[in-house]
C-alpha cells in the first residue's frame, strides 16, 4: 500500500478521500488555490501547498504544478477525485512520466472513453447497445441539418469532450436547430475547451440508470449495483438512489454484465460508471463511462456497505477487488441529495456568498460529505455543490422518511440553497412512486410557498430588531445573544 | 421608536411596543389594518433567531445589513426586508418608485451574450444579458421597463459582482 498520497482536488471529494488514506494509514497531501488557503480540505490534510491564483485553469487545472508538489513531498500516488484532472489522459500520461501512480484507469482506456464519439464507436464493436446517432463530431451546418433530419427528432445535441450534462441540449425541431447548435459549441469551448458537438436521438421519458463498476489489473471486474439519477436540472444530477426503484431484476443484471463488458472492451481498471439511458420498456442503452469516481458514488457504499475509495487505493496499489460478485448485494436503500448554492425559484441562479451558520444533520442512517464549516465563503469560481446528504434505511419508504427528517434539520443560512426544493421532490407523487424519468423536475415546475401573513410580520419585526434600538451603544437582539442572559439566569436560579 | 419596512412592494409600520429580555410585543400596521403580535426571540452572534409564538417553536435568521435590506430566513421561506426609521423613510419620498434602472449581477463571472442593445426597449424581468459564472449560463434580467440608455460590457468581458453592467431609463 502507498505510504503517501496527494489529492488533486479541493471540497467535499478532497476531504472524503483524505478520511479513506487517514483509516489505511496513509499520508496525505493536499493543494489548494490561493481562494481556497483556508478551506476545509487543506486543513484536513497532513500537509498541503498553494498552486496558483484562484481560477481553476491556473491552478487545480495545471498538472505540471501538481506534479511538481507530488515529486517535492514524495506522494507515491495522485487521487484526482472527480472534475478537473480526473478524465485527462494527458495528465495521467504526464504522471506514468514521473513515476506516480495515477488512481485511476490508464491513459488508453480514458481516451477511449473521454472523447464520446470514440466511445460509442468502442462500445458498439464490443456488442454494447447505443442510442443511435453520429460518430462523429458535426463538422457543418449542412450536416448537422442532414444528420438531426436523418436520425429524427427530438434530437440531443452533445459536446463530445464533454461530461457532467454541460452543454446538452434538446431540439425538438427544425426551426430551433441552429441557434441550440451555437449554443452548445459556445458552452462546450468554455467548459471543455473544444467545440466538438455531435447529435444523438432523444429518448423521450428516459431514466438515466447507471452502474457502478470496479476492475483491478489482475483481469477481475465487478459491478457494484446501479443508481437511479433521473433527478436532474440543466442535465446536471439532483437526488440519487441506489439501488434505482422498480428495476426487474433481470433488467439490473443485464446492465451490469453489459457495464462490465464495455468496461473490458478497453482494459479498464479502478472505479468507473456507465451511464445509461432507460427507456419505459426497461431497454437500456450506453450513453459514455466516466472514467473516475462519480459525485454519488455514496449511495452505493451505503447501499452495499462498501467503501469504493478505500477500493480505490488498494487497486492502484497493485490489490485485487476486495468483494466477490457475489457478495454485492444492496442490504439497504440509499438517496443522496446534493446540496446546491443556488436559487431554484430564481432560474437556479449560483448564490454564491459566506455561510454565516451551517449546521448539518445527525443521527441514525444519516451521512453528510461536505467540504465546508460554519463561516466558510461558497466562491463563485468553482462548482456549487457545497455538500450531499446521503441517507440509508431498510426500505425506501424509510429512507425517503429519514431523508424528510434530515433536510428538516439542516441549518444553511447566508446564501440560497435548494433545501426546500429537495424536500418537495422527495415529496412528489411519481418520486414516492419509485416510478420517475429525468422529465420528473420539469414536471413538477416548484415554485416556493408564498411565505402567509403572520411570517411576513414576523420577518418585519425581526428586521427591525435586526436595526437596533435608537441608542447608539445599546445592545440589539442580533449582536447580544439573549442564550446568555438566559443562561446566567437559569444558572443562579439552579436549574441548568 | 416606529420603523417603515417593506417586503418587495409591501409597506408595513413596525413599532417595539414592548421588550422584556426574550420577550418582544410589536404592533404591525399595514393599508389593511393594524396587527399586534408577541413571541420570544432569543438569538446567536450568527444571526440565529430562535423564535417561540405561543409555545410553538421556530428557526429563523436575519441577515446582515444590505442595499436592498436583510434576509430573512424563515421554515416556509424566505423574504427580504427593508427597514427605515419612518423618519428618514418620510426624507427618501419617491426614492426607488419606479425600480432601479441598473442592471448588475451579485457575483463575478464573464459576459457570454448581449440580449439587448443601446436603444432597445426592454420589460421588468425581461433577460438582457448572459453572464457565465460557477460553469453556468445566468440570464440577468432588467428590473424596470424602459429603453437601453447605456450598455458598459461587451461579450467576453469578465465583470466583478456588483458592478453595473448596464443602465436602463425612460
Amino acid at each position: 500500500m502507498f505510504r503517501k498520497i496527494l489529492i488533486a482536488n479541493r471540497g467535499e471529494i478532497a476531504c472524503r478521500v483524505i478520511r479513506a488514506c487517514r483509516a489505511l494509514g496513509i499520508q496525505t497531501v493536499a493543494v489548494y488555490s490561493e481562494a481556497d488557503a483556508e478551506a476545509l480540505h487543506t486543513r484536513m490534510a497532513d500537509e498541503a501547498y498553494c498552486i496558483g491564483p484562484p481560477p481553476s485553469r491556473e491552478s487545480y487545472l495545471v498538472g505540471s504544478k501538481i506534479l511538481d508538489v507530488a515529486r517535492q513531498t514524495g506522494a507515491e500516488a495522485i487521487h484526482p477525485g472527480y472534475g478537473f484532472l480526473s478524465e485527462n489522459a494527458e495528465f495521467r500520461k504526464a504522471c506514468d512520466a514521473a513515476g506516480v501512480a495515477f488512481i485511476g484507469p490508464s491513459a488508453e482506456a480514458m481516451h477511449l472513453m473521454g472523447e464520446k464519439t470514440l466511445a460509442r464507436r468502442t462500445v458498439m464493436a464490443a456488442g454494447v447497445p447505443v442510442v443511435p446517432g453520429t460518430a462523429d463530431p458535426i463538422q457543418s451546418t449542412d450536416e448537422l441539418v442532414r444528420v438531426a433530419r436523418e436520425v429524427g427528432y427530438p434530437i440531443m445535441l452533445k459536446a463530445a469532450a464533454g461530461g457532467g450534462g454541460k452543454g446538452m441540449q434538446i431540439v425538438h425541431a427544425e426551426a430551433e436547430l441552429l441557434a441550440a447548435f451555437e449554443g452548445a459549441q459556445r458552452v462546450a469551448r468554455s467548459s471543455f475547451g473544444d467545440d466538438s458537438v455531435y447529435i444523438e436521438k432523444a429518448i423521450v421519458g428516459p431514466r438515466h440508470i447507471e452502474v457502478q463498476v470496479m476492475a483491478d489489473s489482475h483481469g477481475n471486474t465487478v459491478y457494484i449495483g446501479n443508481r437511479e439519477c433521473s433527478v436532474q436540472r440543466r442535465h446536471q444530477k439532483v437526488i440519487e438512489e441506489a439501488p434505482a426503484p422498480s428495476l426487474a431484476p433481470e433488467t439490473v443484471k443485464a446492465m451490469g454484465e453489459m457495464a462490465c463488458q464495455a468496461a473490458a472492451a478497453v482494459g479498464y481498471v479502478n472505479a468507473g460508471t456507465i451511464e445509461c439511458l432507460v427507456d419505459q420498456h426497461e431497454n437500456f442503452y450506453f450513453l459514455e463511462m466516466n472514467t473516475r469516481l462519480q459525485v454519488e458514488h455514496c449511495v452505493t457504499e451505503e447501499a452495499f456497505g462498501v467503501d469504493l475509495v478505500r477500493a480505490q487505493l488498494i487497486i492502484a496499489s497493485g490489490g485485487i477487488i476486495p468483494w466477490s460478485q457475489d457478495e454485492l448485494v444492496p442490504k439497504k436503500h440509499a438517496i443522496e441529495l446534493r446540496l446546491y448554492a443556488e436559487d431554484p425559484a430564481q432560474g437556479y441562479q449560483p448564490s454564491p456568498g459566506p455561510l454565516h451558520v451551517y449546521r448539518p444533520p445527525r443521527g441514525p442512517g444519516v451521512r453528510v460529505d461536505d467540504g465546508v464549516v460554519e463561516g466558510d465563503t461558497v466562491s463563485s469560481l468553482y462548482d456549487p455543490m457545497v455538500a450531499k446528504l446521503i441517507v440509508a434505511a431498510d426500505t425506501r419508504a424509510a429512507a425517503i422518511a429519514r431523508a424528510h427528517a434530515a433536510l428538516r434539520e439542516y441549518a444553511v443560512h447566508g446564501i440560497r440553497t435548494n433545501l426546500p426544493l429537495l424536500d418537495a421532490i422527495l415529496g412528489a407523487p411519481a418520486f414516492v412512486a419509485g416510478r420517475y424519468t429525468t422529465g420528473l423536475l420539469a414536471e413538477l415546475a416548484w415554485q416556493p410557498e408564498p411565505l402567509t401573513d403572520a411570517d411576513k410580520d414576523l420577518a418585519r419585526v425581526l428586521a427591525v430588531l435586526a436595526e437596533g434600538a435608537p441608542q447608539a451603544k445599546a445592545p440589539d437582539v442580533a449582536s447580544k445573544s439573549t442564550w446568555a442572559q438566559d443562561g446566567l439566569r437559569r444558572s443562579l436560579a439552579g436549574v441548568v | 421608536m416606529r420603523w417603515v419596512t417593506w417586503i418587495d412592494d409591501e409597506k408595513a409600520t413596525v413599532e417595539i411596543v414592548a421588550r422584556d429580555g426574550a420577550l418582544v410585543h410589536a404592533k404591525i400596521e399595514t393599508p389593511s389594518g393594524t396587527r399586534e403580535v408577541a413571541f420570544e426571540v432569543r438569538a446567536t452572534p450568527n444571526g440565529e433567531r430562535f423564535v417561540r409564538v405561543a409555545g410553538a417553536g421556530r428557526e429563523a435568521w436575519v441577515g446582515p445589513a444590505t442595499a436592498d435590506g436583510r434576509v430573512v430566513d424563515l421554515a416556509g421561506g424566505h423574504v427580504t426586508v427593508k427597514v427605515k426609521r419612518e423618519l428618514d423613510a418620510w426624507l427618501a419620498v419617491g426614492d426607488d418608485a419606479a425600480g432601479s434602472g441598473a442592471v448588475t449581477v451579485a457575483m463575478p463571472g464573464r459576459v457570454v451574450k448581449v440580449l439587448s442593445r443601446v436603444g432597445d426597449a426592454v420589460v421588468k424581468g425581461q433577460p438582457v444579458l448572459i453572464i457565465e459564472a460557477m460553469k453556468m449560463e445566468n440570464e440577468v434580467k432588467a428590473r424596470r421597463a424602459g429603453h437601453v440608455r447605456v450598455l458598459h460590457v461587451a461579450e467576453g468581458d469578465s465583470v466583478e459582482g456588483g458592478k453595473v453592467l448596464m443602465e436602463v431609463g425612460d
